[in-house]
């Protein structure tokens, strides 16, 4: 028995249906988002201070 | 003329990856050098290599790449990976510009005969910036060339504007 075809066949061949989001850019955007808070804990632990500021001697 | 501003994208654009892996190489010696003349030269080179090279660079980067976009198929907003890669490009160049703020202070500090040793030393780096910045125009780079499949629902709009007249007059 044939496999039924699955949502992103279903897609494909409708062409009243517009496509779905690839898989990789889901995966992109949950990389993008796990990057993004692990930039924010990092700032929040360090001070909270980013910018010329942070990489200045006097301030 | 499609061609010749494909060219100028791919040169740009490599040459974009190249000019940040040559200020990298200046950011770790800022970053791993305790003697003020290297140090003093870093930074002074840093800045050099960023204004002259990496920022005209981007932008140069990115207006042959929008015209290259808008005058070809593939459109802006079309296919994911040409909508990702100008999403990161624009970050990029945003954190770039800020860096620049950045990377000027330090070379002015730099040429500064009154700037201690310590105060040298203690200027830190942005290599956080650089290595990061590196890793996205590599993410770029990869979309660019393999071009993973993926139309946007506003792609797949037009394109279904486009074939409507062609799929009815063949029913």
């Amino acid at each position: 028995m044939a496999d039924p075809p699955s949502n992103s066949d279903r897609r494909a061949n409708d062409h009243t249906v517009p496509p779905g989001m690839p898989r990789w850019v889901k995966v992109m955007v949950i990389v993008a988002l796990v990057v993004i808070v692990a930039l924010i804990v990092i700032m929040a632990l360090s001070g909270g201070e980013h910018g010329p500021g942070l990489h200045n001697p006097a301030g | 003329m499609r061609k010749l501003t494909l060219s100028i994208h791919l040169a740009v654009s490599v040459a974009w990856i190249g000019a940040v892996a040559a200020y990298l190489a200046l950011d770790v010696s800022a970053a791993v050098s305790q003697d003020p003349q290297t140090l003093r030269t870093a930074y002074l080179g840093m800045d050099l290599v960023v204004r002259s090279v990496v920022v005209p660079l981007a932008v140069a980067s990115l207006i042959t790449g929008l015209v290259i976009s808008l005058g070809t198929r593939w459109g802006l907003f079309r296919h994911y990976w040409v909508l990702i890669s100008l999403l990161l490009t624009i970050f990029a160049i945003a954190v770039l510009l800020s860096e620049t703020r950045t990377i000027s202070t330090h070379a002015r500090m730099a040429t500064d005969p009154s700037t201690s040793t310590e105060q040298l030393r203690a200027m830190g780096t942005t290599l956080v910036h650089s290595i990061g910045g590196l890793l996205v125009l590599l993410i770029i780079l990869v979309l660019n060339v393999y071009k993973p499949k993926g139309m946007t629902r506003y792609g797949w709009r037009k394109q279904h504007q486009r074939l409507e007249p062609t799929r009815k007059a063949k029913t």
